[in-house]
């Protein structure tokens, strides 16, 4: 036989699944099996059957299946039972079937619903409470508020499809959950106050759509463009010489042998995305008397419509000493819109153009003038990058 | 069973029906016989109302033969009935004058 798989309405829309699935056999697609997302349909000759969803009704039953004996009862009336999924039941009848709708009275209907929402709810409750209570756990392992916001600033620029991926996920889910026990409480209400069940509905409208299934598309998009980063990104070796808007220590005097650190070696990273492109290198060189002198670099070129001045607040937060850029001094460095360094320390921050850096350099001096050297040569290389 | 509520016709006709025990389909078929024709009941509804009234003890599961199951009347669930049928009458009886108005 052949198959097909097609996305079906969301769980709790009832009509719209039974109007769905009545669609598709008409087309000559009869359902088979209901997944999470899609149902699978298997070929036939097109025919007007009806379908219809019975809620497990949790009311009266333990778990989420129906009794042995109410399919029965049902399958005597003239309903096939097709498939299940969670809570929810499939039964076709065919095309001139007389079987009798499963309920006269909406009210009988609604009290079936009584479980499931109340079960939605509750659910929606739990995991608005769970992460309420996650909320500042992740904060505080981010730095807080302000360093998880920086974050995801950073992360915008250098894998925006992770950042992105994560709302959309969020979003979806929340989405979603919201919608499901609106819905069942629509459904419900309307039964209760002795409105059938439509079981023709029109078709969902575009921000339905968007809501039950663009969020989670646009998320496996961002996904997409995660693993598109990984494939592109270039690492290997820090060259000898730089072939990007970067410097290696050669350029403020140090030509030792490369060495490595904590079984790091010297490395460049570098990757592009929407917004940026960038370098995260790191090299060591040897340093006769001393432990060896370390250079880690972030560079990021902006793409044109980004001011790195709005950008580069966010490059320091979550560093591991000066966190803020108020506790740098700015300084004065000829070839650069603006330049930091902490005295006595070891990071630097400059701009140029749509360039960026952050710089921590470390020789075990932990002198001023060798972090302006650094700020120099950076300004040196970056001239010719305009 | 002064306290009785009103019965809806679902479970005035089921408990009718179950005067002879039976299965679900069985009394869905019995039930259209004796409303004559009037009343097609879903299986829903009749599942429904089965699962109500053997948890309140009106019905009682008699036998089960593979997937099916049958039910009979309680006594209490009779009592309930008859209760039904009492009021179900007097209100008939108390309308009796629209019948002596007509003629």
């Amino acid at each position: 036989m052949k198959y097909t798989w097609r996305i079906h309405p969301s769980d709790y829309a009832l009509g719209e699944n039974e109007k769905f699935y009545s669609d598709m056999e008409a087309k000559g697609w009869r359902l088979v099996k209901r997944g999470t997302r899609r149902s699978k349909f298997g070929r036939v000759e097109p025919s007007r059957a009806r379908y219809r969803v019975e809620v497990a009704n949790t009311s009266f039953l333990d778990g989420e299946d129906l009794p042995e004996e109410q399919i029965a009862v049902y399958e005597d009336c003239g309903w096939e039972y097709v498939t299940s999924r969670g809570m929810l039941h499939f039964f076709r009848a065919p095309a001139g079937s007389d079987a009798p709708e499963f309920y006269q009275d909406p009210r009988q209907q609604a009290e079936t619903l009584k479980g499931l929402r109340r079960g939605l709810f509750v659910g929606l409750l739990i995991s608005t409470a769970l992460s309420a209570l996650l909320a500042p756990v992740v904060l505080t392992f981010s730095g807080g508020t302000a360093g998880f916001l920086a974050q995801m600033r950073q992360m915008w620029l250098t894998a925006p499809g992770l950042p992105g991926f994560w709302v959309l996920m969020i979003l979806s889910a929340v989405a979603e959950s919201i919608i499901d026990v609106w819905q069942i409480g629509r459904t419900y209400r309307r039964l209760k106050k002795g409105v059938p069940l439509d079981h023709e509905p029109k078709g969902r409208g575009v921000i339905r759509l968007v809501l039950d299934h663009g969020l989670r598309w646009a998320a496996y998009l961002c996904l997409a463009l995660v693993a598109a980063q990984l494939v592109t990104m270039q690492r290997g070796d820090m060259p000898l010489e730089p072939d990007g808007p970067y410097i290696v220590l050669s350029d403020i005097g140090w030509n030792g042998e490369r060495t490595s650190s904590f079984g790091n070696t010297s490395e460049r990273e570098h990757t592009r995305t929407f917004f940026s492109e960038y370098w995260d290198n790191r090299e060591y060189v040897e340093n006769p008397g001393h432990v060896e002198t370390t250079l880690y670099q972030n560079v990021y070129r902006l793409s044109p419509w980004l001011d790195p001045m709005d950008w580069v607040g966010s490059l320091t937060v979550n560093q591991t000493f000066e966190k803020s850029l108020d506790e740098y001094t700015p300084v004065e460095i000829e070839g650069l819109d603006a330049a930091w360094l902490v005295e006595g320390g070891m990071e630097v921050v400059a701009v140029k153009g749509r360039l960026m850096a952050y710089i921590t350099y470390l020789d075990s001096t932990y002198s001023t003038e060798r972090l302006t050297e650094v700020l120099k040569a950076l300004a040196d290389r970056w001239a010719v990058y305009e | 069973m002064s306290e009785q509520g009103p019965m809806t016709e679902a479970m005035y006709y089921i408990l009718l029906a179950l005067l002879k025990p039976g299965h679900g389909y069985g009394m869905m078929q019995r039930i259209k016989e004796l409303s004559g024709g009037r009343l097609v009941m879903g299986p829903g509804t009749l599942y429904g109302v089965l699962s109500r009234m053997n948890k309140d003890g009106w019905i009682v599961l008699e036998s089960q033969d593979g997937r099916r199951k049958n039910y009979a009347i309680t006594d209490l669930g009779r009592e309930a009935l008859l209760t039904e049928y009492h009021r179900l009458k007097r209100l008939v009886t108390d309308g009796n004058m629209l019948e002596e108005e007509r003629r």
